[in-house]
């Protein structure tokens, strides 16, 4: 047996084309983590770039001889930052496309927090790289590559029958051969995960250990896959177009067909309704009467109603109140809009099982986190942000707190804390439940087949 | 003897299974995916006008208001996508379908489209534009692969060439098989296009048409490119199986990785900043030519003293009109200004990104084709750049014509007390939005064209069999 993989493995080191396909992949491999470590270098870089703005922006404040916190609040906008884990240098998933360091000021929130990041949308159209793209979509060509015509070729040249007199049962050859490939498979996607891992800082920790069994599951899959369509015993061109056609499903039209459905359910309309709702109810406060609307948000928030009450003349407190009005106005629509994000993210991952791909893709950006939960939870430390620097102002407006210049380096700050996210167990599941219907489905005939001596090609 | 051959080979893939499972899949997964994008796309304009229309609507509404209320009221515009983005969406779903215009400001579109899963994402959206770019040259070449490599390696290329069939006779009739089966699929679904469009459009306006019939042209070459790509890497192969490693390496690499490593790489090379820097950026530079509300700005003590001097008056409070308005329009003027540079520097960014993947066009069909397709579609994000433009035109109209109700209706003094009347709303112009002519949307894609005309070329060429010929003299290679 080990005579055989061995031989095995030589042949495959003296085949030109799979060599140079292994170094294509490995310097892809290297080539999309430099990418990745790139564009996350300059995310952090940028980020200091706009906190040390806004420390400057500080220091002017406080440098003036008097503060008057309603110009402060609204002048002074406040940095926030989902910082990235090291992951999101080789699992992108939703990131580019989220807004994840939005300024906040005290102004009503949900006029603050829709806005999109800048993109060069035309590169959207022709695709974006980064490590999962890498071993989700090109790693299984490469699989298919290597091992989807193992046992035609032997036929074809005449090969096979010489090959199997020696051995005890063609079963054996053949699952030898899958497993060399898959070892080599394995052993480089290992070797270069461990230098990944150094390059990227990523922790030696659970997460990482499981993002790289996931990975193995993954391959077995599409060797799984490949031993079906061996156990057909098709000609070497017919087995490569069942593979591609497989791929294709996997990687391309099932995705986009998902996409589609799951489109339908997200209504931005729904957005739509918090802004324009927002605006109107902010604006028209300044045409209502002013106390009535005001004692309306003491009741909403009785924790204020200690105040003193309007005079004739504008007041801070009475602009911030309404501001926050505004926002318990749209808080409905608000929630609708949050809803219906949420149920892309739960319809997503309902029906990612039809597709290893997607599979692949959600648990790694769940890993990552870089996928939907992991910006809703940013989003919700936004809110109680918010409302920390409420309660920083507050206080000036609707008790004639003392604020001094000084006071302005005690203005809260945003530090995002990662969520602690499960580990996605069940995308194991469901790759485990891929490999086992695969393998079912291999018709018994041909295994009875296989598994005697065979009788001379 | 042309058609001859062209009949033969259409004939043989009648009878094939291949044929039979892939072009119907074909057929009917464009068909699907264009009707459903189409009628996504009815149901997203009608919400669209329905928003605008209550926008208008709340807009007239208003009480009477001060000026400056009103200038942060504000207005909203709806975009509305590309007719044809039912066929290629281009760049549609990751732009906002909504921009709020407002004073002193210039937000971006609010509310994309795709907020949600990227992983869907990974080849694009579903349009029938991918699946003709991506999938439909994977049909033909597991159609096609063996188109003559088969013939070699059975033997009936021998007989063929013994009977006196020229080269560049099998040639053409082999490729004009492949660009009937392609015209098979293009046909259908244009046919279908043209009829979605009318019907979405009540009545079908000449200029739609014109860019659905150059869509039609222009993936009629992409696929008979793809034609005499298979057939020149079928007969420069040895056996089927090679036809096909070959054909399915060039599709992989063309289409799936050249342009996604291109695109990485001009990230890299020529980064842009993200919205909370770019916002900073201006803010810092409108600080730096004049802070409106700072009163002791060098800017507006220039602008003060102008002011002062052209009525002829020595205090603000003397001026026959409303000083408080006055400096509005001119901080307006200044935060316009300002924007558009920085808007602009963001724009030659991305143009140097998109002139570094242009410089791949030649080598690479499907990099010209995306850019074509989109462009003609009206649906690239120089057609979505176009509307911006044009929304924040229309918000620095009628900022700046509610600054000069504040100038001229309200006093100086108590100001904020004093408002306008609700008439006036209705005077304003509600916005209207043209999209560009084909011509706006052609311009800069000569390149793109010429790489194009390049690949008709060499195929002309190749499929006249100068290229084997010449080949059979360096290498003397038989059939």
């Amino acid at each position: 047996m080990l005579r055989i993989m061995g031989y095995e493995l030589k042949m495959l080191w003296r085949n030109n084309a799979v060599r140079t396909v292994l170094f294509g992949y490995i310097a892809a491999f290297i080539m999309t983590v430099w990418v990745g470590r790139d564009y996350l270098e300059r995310e952090l870089a940028s980020q200091r770039w706009i906190e040390k703005q806004h420390q400057a922006e500080v220091q002017k404040w406080e440098k003036k001889e008097n503060i008057d916190p309603g110009y402060l609040a609204y002048y002074l906008f406040m940095p926030t930052f989902q910082d990235p884990s090291p992951w999101s240098a080789l699992f992108s998933g939703n990131r580019k496309a989220e807004y994840n360091n939005l300024r906040v000021r005290l102004l009503a929130l949900h006029g603050q927090v829709y806005a999109s990041d800048i993109q060069n949308t035309e590169n959207n159209l022709l695709g974006s790289l980064d490590l999962g793209f890498l071993l989700i979509y090109i790693l299984p060509l490469i699989i298919g590559f290597l091992s989807v015509n193992i046992l035609a070729d032997e036929i074809q040249t005449g090969r096979w029958s010489i090959l199997s007199s020696q051995a005890l049962s063609e079963s054996h050859l053949l699952l030898s051969k899958l497993f060399v490939r898959f070892i080599l498979v394995s052993l480089i996607n290992i070797a270069l995960w461990c230098v990944v891992t150094l390059w990227a800082d990523i922790p030696w920790d659970k997460h990482w250990a499981f993002a790289l069994a996931l990975l193995q599951i993954y391959q077995g899959l599409w060797f799984a896959l490949i031993g079906l369509i061996i156990s057909w015993r098709g000609r070497p061109i017919s087995n490569s177009l069942a593979f591609v056609c497989v791929w294709s499903l996997a990687a391309i039209i099932i995705p986009g067909a998902l996409h589609l459905h799951t489109f339908s359910s997200y209504r931005s309309t729904d957005g739509l309704e918090v802004m324009i709702q927002q605006r109107q109810a902010m604006n028209d406060s300044w045409d209502k009467d002013r106390d009535t609307e005001f004692r309306r948000f003491l009741e909403a928030h009785p924790e204020w109603s200690a105040t003193q009450p309007l005079g004739p003349s504008f007041h801070w407190k009475w602009y911030y109140s309404m501001q926050q009005l505004s926002d318990i106005v749209v808080q409905d629509a608000a929630k609708r809009y949050e809803g219906s994000r949420i149920e892309v993210a739960r319809l997503t991952r309902s029906l990612a099982w039809l597709s290893p791909a997607l599979v692949l893709e959600l648990a790694w950006s769940q890993i990552s986190q870089t996928d939907l939960e992991s910006q809703m939870a940013y989003f919700r430390q936004l809110v109680n942000f918010h409302e920390a620097l409420r309660n920083f102002y507050y206080p000036k407006f609707f008790f004639d707190a003392p604020m001094q210049p000084e006071h302005v380096k005690e203005l809260p700050r945003f530090v995002y804390s990662s969520p602690e996210s499960p580990l996605p167990w069940w995308a194991v599941w469901v790759l485990l439940a891929g490999i086992l219907v695969f393998l079912m489905a291999i018709p018994l005939k041909s295994v009875v087949r296989f598994q005697k001596k065979p009788d001379g090609l | 003897m042309k058609a001859r051959i062209c009949l033969h080979e259409l004939r043989m893939h009648w009878r094939s299974k291949a044929f039979w499972f892939l072009f119907p899949l074909a057929w009917l997964l464009t068909l699907l995916i264009m009707l459903a994008s189409w009628s996504e796309l009815r149901d997203f304009q009608s919400s669209q006008v329905r928003w605008q229309q209550l926008n208008n609507q709340l807009w007239e509404d208003q009480p009477d208001r001060h000026p400056h209320r009103v200038a942060h009221y504000g207005s909203l515009v709806f975009r509305n996508p590309s007719l044809l983005s039912f066929i290629d969406p281009g760049v549609d779903h990751a732009t906002g379908s909504a921009i709020f215009l407002e004073a002193h400001r210039q937000n971006s579109a609010s509310f994309t489209r795709s907020t949600q899963s990227q992983a869907f994402l990974r080849f694009g959206s579903l349009s029938a534009a991918t699946i003709i770019l991506i999938l439909w040259p994977l049909v033909l070449i597991v159609l096609g692969f063996g188109t003559v490599s088969q013939e070699r390696e059975s033997g009936t290329l021998k007989i063929l060439e013994s009977l006196g069939v020229r080269l560049s006779d099998l040639f053409i009739g082999k490729a004009l098989a492949y660009l009937v089966l392609s015209l098979g699929l293009l046909l259908s679904v244009f046919l279908v296009g043209a009829i979605s469009l009318g019907s979405l459009q009540g009545s079908v306006s000449s200029h739609e048409m014109i860019r659905l019939l150059l869509l039609f042209g222009l993936y009629l070459i992409y696929c008979g490119l793809w034609s005499v790509a298979i057939l020149a890497v079928s007969w420069f192969t040895q056996t089927p199986r090679q036809s096909l490693m070959l054909l399915l390496a060039l599709w992989l690499g063309l289409v799936v990785i050249l342009p996604r490593f291109l695109t990485a790489t001009v990230e890299s090379i020529h980064p842009y900043p993200n919205r909370t820097a770019f916002d900073i950026l201006i803010e810092q530079d409108i600080v730096r030519q004049g802070d409106s509300h700072d009163p002791n700005d060098p800017h507006f003590d220039e602008f003060k003293r102008k002011t002062l001097e052209k009525y002829g008056v020595e205090k603000v409070e003397d001026l026959p009109v409303n000083w408080n308005g006055l400096v509005m329009a001119e901080g307006e003027r200044l935060g316009g200004e300002v924007f558009n540079e920085h808007y602009k520097n963001l724009q030659d960014i991305f143009t140097r990104q998109k002139s570094l993947i242009a410089f791949f066009q030649p080598l690479n069909p499907y990099l010209a084709m995306r850019e074509l397709s989109a462009r003609i579609a009206g649906s690239n994000a120089a057609h979505f750049n176009h509307f911006e433009q044009a929304a924040e035109a229309y918000r620095y109209r009628i900022i700046q014509e509610l600054n000069a109700l504040h100038t001229e209706q309200i006093h100086l003094k108590d100001d904020r007390t004093q408002k306008v009347r609700r008439d006036e709303w209705k005077r304003f112009e509600a916005f209207s939005y043209e999209s560009p002519s084909l011509d706006w949307s052609l311009q800069g894609s000569l390149a793109s064209f010429i790489s194009l005309a390049l690949w008709i070329l060499l195929s002309i060429i190749f499929l006249n069999g100068l290229v084997i010929r010449w080949w059979r003299n360096v290498t003397n290679h038989g059939l």
